[in-house]
């Protein structure tokens, strides 16, 4: 190897390293479920969170004099009841609705979160409950097929 | 209908592996064995070539200057003799 | 028919299995005897058209709405129009796989129909690793992700569940597979290297072959990454093309590594040197086409983007364990061939460029895993987890995005092996000066900021450099053929003669173009949201905003409002056009979205989303994008493209002529 190979890696991985550091320390943000951050209340505001959770009724959207959504969301697995508030002074998302799961990015102020960035499930990830189905029935190459007919 | 179409698929694909050997013996040619050395060489005499014409091409357009070419030149000229010395006398083993 | 594609699916497996064991058999047997080798090729072929028969099987039961299928009655319903039952086979986990593995077949059939030609002593390994790369693909499709299985159910269900509505889009049918295209077209330099290694047939005939194999990879890949923006732009209603989600990232991650990987191959054709590094960058170039297959269908990270998280995690790491270890032990096994056969000499070469090039994109690669599995890092060690967005991936990416463009212009200027400082002030001033002039033009118009202001310098700067880049190379050409230097046909004949180097100023263009186009677009958006009444007006910028009527439509699929908003022109109110936003009703998925009105325009795009009707159906709530220069994010991207369809093209057979020569000397090595 030569020496100005090594020397210029050395170089990257020394600037590289500081910078993403840097940006790290700068713009990371917790990641919190809605029952965490209702745990918390009362420790004062947080500022950079992202939460990820349900939605959850009721959801007031108004567009008039300025955007505004209010809604609600609780832990996507097992909400036990606990919601925390979400204000979004923006334009509603394609696909958001009550049970869909988002992901919030924003402030906890005063105990509402205050989301700069929403996001809606993404088509791909978009899959509705099962008729009954039971995973693993398989087509069975032999014809043995584990299907019921009509 | 399924099982129709799977024979079909099937059978064609059979008829496609083994069809070489029904074929009259395929003609491909083996060469008699060339080392690695060989290979190696008709490498670095590959690149010696690239690098002049490179080179030619970089005076040509103005990025050197005629001392770097003339030098440069030289010493790949150089370099390529050898590579071609080697691999004559490679050829005669 | 989903017995017929199951069955399909089988047999690629088994003839997967078969091609892999088999080629690595015959690659490690002493003596090469061609029947076998031509038996490996034909298995090869065989696995592409078995999974072709699959998805027509697959596609068969969309097109005659078999809901006894449980994945057809997923992703489609009885009034879906034709087009989008076929793009629903890749609208889920199931059929994405499936397709993916036809692709990955597709190629290994290619590269199996075009081996006659190789190396003979590579083919067989070559096979087998191609084989063994669509193995591990259809057992996960065949195993794990099946798309041919029953629904359990009382009864055939009347009707499907349908397609996502926003992924009605006529997108979904090229997007998809050209990305695919890309990630699987990776797999075949990896195959090139790892037959390489296996074969110890490590000449400059691999590094030649795989170049071009990963052009056609890289090239598509670009198209499928920049169509996946285009989507996002004018499906999803937020004004943007990128936000760094996981599953982007993913996509963008083996693009970078690949991208190194074509400006180093360059450098071990021409010197011998970085060997090693290529073999490094090839095989990591394909674990991150796998490790974002598995980022994405994994629930590792958190990503509104990914397919509901799975339990097929563990099988994608224990065969990234698998690739990196073999590749691993491989090079440590070779690493006396691997060894550069000199050094660089010079800081000031193009060598040097290019490994500056490298460590960059390598960095950017990095410093975007590191946001991607931040996460999982930070939840390890502090138990907490924490998360990293846009503003992080901004942060480290811009200042490392605008080195990289900066070194495209010294790249292709700069002699190789050595040049002295004398004649890289003769060809850099010119260029820097302009720059500079421009910075401080921009600073004069207005511009503070200083990224914005860099980049444009920056992108002056390089695009002098390509154009003295072509005029030096034009002269040259009319000296010798004694043509116009600037004649047409000069250009013509220039380009033809030198094909892959202009094919990449063109690329390098290309990227330019859509630098100018990031930069304005993210320094210079606007982004207004008013209610309008009938015949109300609204002002921003360059252009006023009048609400006409509202137009109501139904269809079979979705019942639509829209909103006609007539664009003026401030200055002489002369219409610019009639802009139709839309909100759309399906009601069988119970879903509203927003079809955004966009107006494309050289200048500017103005992208119109309707936000809203107020309860009394009279006034519309918008929300409005000024994205400037945004238009030529896409013609860049289309540069690059066919920049690289034109560096991918075959040599012609006259400038190859030592091909056959090699090909038969290297046969028994």
């Amino acid at each position: 190897m030569g020496r100005i190979f090594v020397s210029l890696v050395f170089l990257f991985v020394i600037v590289g390293g500081v910078l993403v550091f840097q940006a790290t320390r700068g713009t990371s943000s917790l990641v919190l479920k809605p029952s965490e951050l209702i745990g918390r209340a009362g420790q004062g505001d947080l500022l950079r969170i992202r939460v990820g959770g349900r939605v959850v009724e009721p959801i007031e959207y108004q567009t008039e004099p300025r955007m505004l959504l209010r809604f609600g969301v609780e832990d996507s697995s097992d909400g036990k009841g606990l919601v925390a508030p979400v204000l979004f002074e923006n334009l509603k998302p394609d696909m958001f609705a009550a049970g869909r799961d988002v992901l919030i990015d924003g402030d906890y102020v005063g105990g509402v979160i205050k989301a700069a960035k929403l996001q809606t499930q993404c088509p791909s990830k978009y899959e509705p409950a099962l008729p009954g189905s039971h995973p693993g029935s398989m087509v069975g190459a032999s014809g043995a097929v584990s299907q019921s007919g009509s | 209908m399924w099982i129709a179409a799977a024979a079909i698929m099937v059978l064609v694909m059979m008829w496609f592996l083994l069809s070489p050997y029904f074929e009259p013996a395929s003609s491909v040619a083996q060469s008699e064995g060339v080392g690695r050395e060989r290979l190696s060489l008709l490498d670095a005499k590959e690149r010696a070539m690239r690098a002049l014409k490179d080179l030619e091409l970089d005076f040509a357009m103005g990025k050197l200057s005629a001392e770097d070419f003339e030098f440069g030149k030289r010493s790949l000229t150089v370099e390529c003799a050898g590579i071609l010395k080697e691999l004559k006398h490679n050829e005669g083993r | 028919m989903a017995e017929f594609g199951h069955f399909a699916l089988c047999l690629a497996w088994i003839l997967a299995l078969a091609g892999t064991v088999g080629g690595a058999t015959v690659g490690a047997s002493s003596k090469l005897l061609p029947s076998r080798s031509e038996l490996v090729r034909r298995l090869t072929i065989l696995v592409a058209v078995a999974l072709g028969c699959s998805i027509v099987g697959l596609g068969y039961c969309f097109v005659t709405n078999d809901y006894s299928v449980q994945y057809v009655w997923q992703y489609s319903n009885r009034d879906m129009p034709w087009i989008y039952k076929i793009t629903a086979i890749w609208g889920g986990m199931d059929g994405s796989m499936l397709l993916w593995c036809l692709l990955l077949s597709g190629f290994c059939a290619l590269v199996a129909r075009v081996s006659v030609s190789y190396p003979q002593r590579l083919v067989p390994w070559l096979m087998a690793f191609l084989n063994s790369s669509t193995l591990f693909f259809t057992t996960i499709t065949l195993f794990l992700t099946n798309p041919f299985r029953y629904l359990k159910h009382q009864f055939i269900l009347p009707d499907g569940n349908g397609l996502n509505p926003l992924l009605q889009n006529e997108y979904m049918a090229i997007h998809p597979p050209m990305l695919y295209l890309g990630f699987t077209g990776l797999a075949v330099p990896y195959a090139f290297c790892m037959a390489a290694l296996a074969s110890g047939h490590i000449s400059n005939d691999w590094i030649r072959l795989t170049r071009r194999w990963t052009l056609v990879a890289w090239t598509f890949l670009t198209a499928g990454i920049v169509l996946g923006g285009h989507w996002a732009y004018l499906e999803l209603g937020w004004g943007g093309f990128w936000a760094w989600d996981p599953v982007e990232n993913a996509s963008f991650l083996p693009w970078l590594i690949a991208t190194a990987f074509l400006h180093s191959v360059m450098i071990q054709e021409r010197k011998g040197m970085l060997k090693m590094w290529n073999v490094f960058l090839i095989v990591l170039a394909y674990a991150l086409t796998v490790f974002g297959t598995f980022l994405t269908r994994s629930g590792l990270v958190q990503s509104v983007h990914a397919f509901a998280s799975t339990d097929i995690g563990w099988v994608f790491l224990l065969y990234l364990g698998l690739v990196i270890g073999g590749a691993l032990l491989l090079s440590i096994f070779r690493r006396k061939e691997l060894a550069p056969e000199r050094s660089i000499e010079s800081i000031f070469s193009r060598e040097t460029v290019f490994l500056l090039n490298n460590l960059v994109l390598l960095s950017i690669c990095f410093a975007v895993l590191w946001g991607v599995l931040f996460p999982v890092f930070s939840e390890a060690v502090t138990g907490q987890k924490q998360t990293v967005g846009i503003p992080f991936f901004n942060a480290v990416n811009v200042p490392l995005f605008l080195l990289l463009v900066f070194l495209m212009g010294i790249g292709p200027t700069i002699a190789w092996k050595r040049s002295s400082v004398k004649q890289m002030i003769r060809s850099f001033l010119a260029p820097f000066l302009g720059a500079f002039l421009i910075a401080v033009a921009l600073v004069w118009a207005g511009i503070t900021e200083f990224y914005p202001i860099l980049s444009y310098s920056i992108c002056f700067f390089v695009l002098m450099t390509i154009i003295s880049e072509v005029h030096r190379g034009l002269k040259v050409q009319s000296a010798v053929t004694h043509q116009v230097t600037w004649a047409p046909t000069t250009f013509l004949t220039l380009f033809r003669r030198q094909r892959v180097k202009y094919g990449a100023h063109l690329i390098h263009f290309g990227v330019l173009v859509m630098t100018v186009a990031i930069t304005a677009s993210m320094a210079h958006k606007i982004e207004r949201e008013f209610t309008l009444a009938p015949n109300g007006r609204f002002n921003v910028g360059r252009f006023s905003f009048e609400l006409n009527e509202f137009h109501q439509e139904k269809t079979k699929n979705y019942e639509a409002v829209q909103a006609q908003v007539t664009v003026r022109s401030a200055r002489d109110d002369s219409v610019v056009k009639v802009l139709a936003p839309e909100l759309r009703f399906y009601p069988k998925n119970k879903e509203t979205t927003t079809e955004v009105a966009l107006s494309m325009g050289i200048r500017e795009d103005i992208y119109l989303v309707l936000a809203g009707i107020d309860d009394t159906g009279t006034k519309a709530s918008l929300k409005l994008y000024i994205n400037p220069l945004q238009i030529w994010l896409w013609y860049g991207a289309i540069l690059m493209v066919i920049g690289g369809f034109i560096v991918a093209l075959p040599v012609p057979r006259a400038s190859s002529q030592e091909a056959p020569q090699r090909a038969s000397a290297s046969q028994v090595v």
